[in-house]
């Protein structure tokens, strides 16, 4: 995932502790982020959709301590994409591989009750890395202004 | 996040909910969604009017109560969710397992239906 082309409109980032009250406060910086900087309410979406996915499952699973870690989150604008970084220093995941499959979707009474964050967080974005540096977790999505809601549906449209 | 309920007419039960249904929200109205959704055979319209966004973990909320409708012969419908929730939803294959209406009289006789069958 390449971001030497395109410059950096702005930069900025949020630091928040391995609490689920904590992501209260994720809403409304993403809320803020977004009419700072005036992004589109597509990728405002998406952006809110990844961190509403990716972040319950750090709190939830990543940590085998009941100590406090920080969660640390990245947004980067480009010219023509949004980058999203989540870093944690819980144990080393890689959600992107295998690359999940959507749920099992036969019926509903043998339909998964879970499963579906990864799954949506590819659906949502343009591209996905995962790196394991320094014994820290670090998940990078980027998100195409131009896009307007999934892939599915693009897919669908054209 | 909030929710409200009301019985209709033909029995059939009709929920609101409203709000963001994202992690912090689906823990808010979860018990007493499932209490009011999950616990016996009823034919149920889940209003989506005003559910501005929704995560997997509202999705996780949604699923179980429907599941446990299906197993005691009762069933569920949503109603007239938003572009963004319709998308989520089609995306994660939710509505290919509750139906999704966004026209009322059509979701109560899917709902009438299935009190037939």
């Amino acid at each position: 995932m390449s971001t030497s082309s395109s410059t950096s409109e702005f930069s900025t980032s949020l630091s928040i502790s391995n609490q689920f009250e904590d992501l209260m406060r994720v809403s409304v910086w993403l809320e803020h982020m977004a009419q700072r900087y005036q992004l589109a309410e597509p990728t405002v979406f998406k952006l809110d959709l990844v961190l509403n996915e990716a972040l319950p499952n750090i709190i939830s699973y990543a940590f085998d301590d009941d100590l406090r870690h920080d969660i640390v989150i990245k947004l980067e604008d480009h010219s023509d994409q949004v980058f999203l970084e989540i870093i944690d220093d819980g144990l080393p995941f890689d959600p992107f591989n295998p690359a999940p499959l959507p749920p099992g979707l036969h019926s509903l009474e043998s339909a998964s009750i879970n499963g579906r964050g990864i799954h949506l967080i590819t659906s949502y974005t343009d591209a996905q890395e995962y790196q394991y540096v320094n014994n820290l977790n670090i998940m990078r999505v980027a998100i195409d202004k131009a896009s307007v809601l999934n892939k599915r549906s693009a897919e669908n449209i054209s | 996040m909030e929710i409200t309920h009301e019985t209709l007419e033909n029995g059939i039960f009709r929920v609101y909910l409203s709000g963001r249904m994202d992690v912090l929200g689906a823990q808010a109205i979860d018990l007493k969604f499932t209490a009011l959704t999950a616990t016996k055979k009823a034919f149920i319209l889940v209003d989506m009017s005003d559910v501005s966004f929704l995560a997997s973990l509202g999705m996780r909320t949604l699923i179980f109560s429907a599941k446990a409708l299906a197993s005691r012969g009762g069933s569920m419908v949503l109603f007239n969710p938003q572009a963004n929730v319709l998308d989520v939803l089609e995306t994660s294959g939710v509505s290919s397992l509750i139906q999704i209406h966004h026209d009322l009289d059509l979701a109560i006789d899917a709902l009438i239906k299935q009190q037939e069958e």
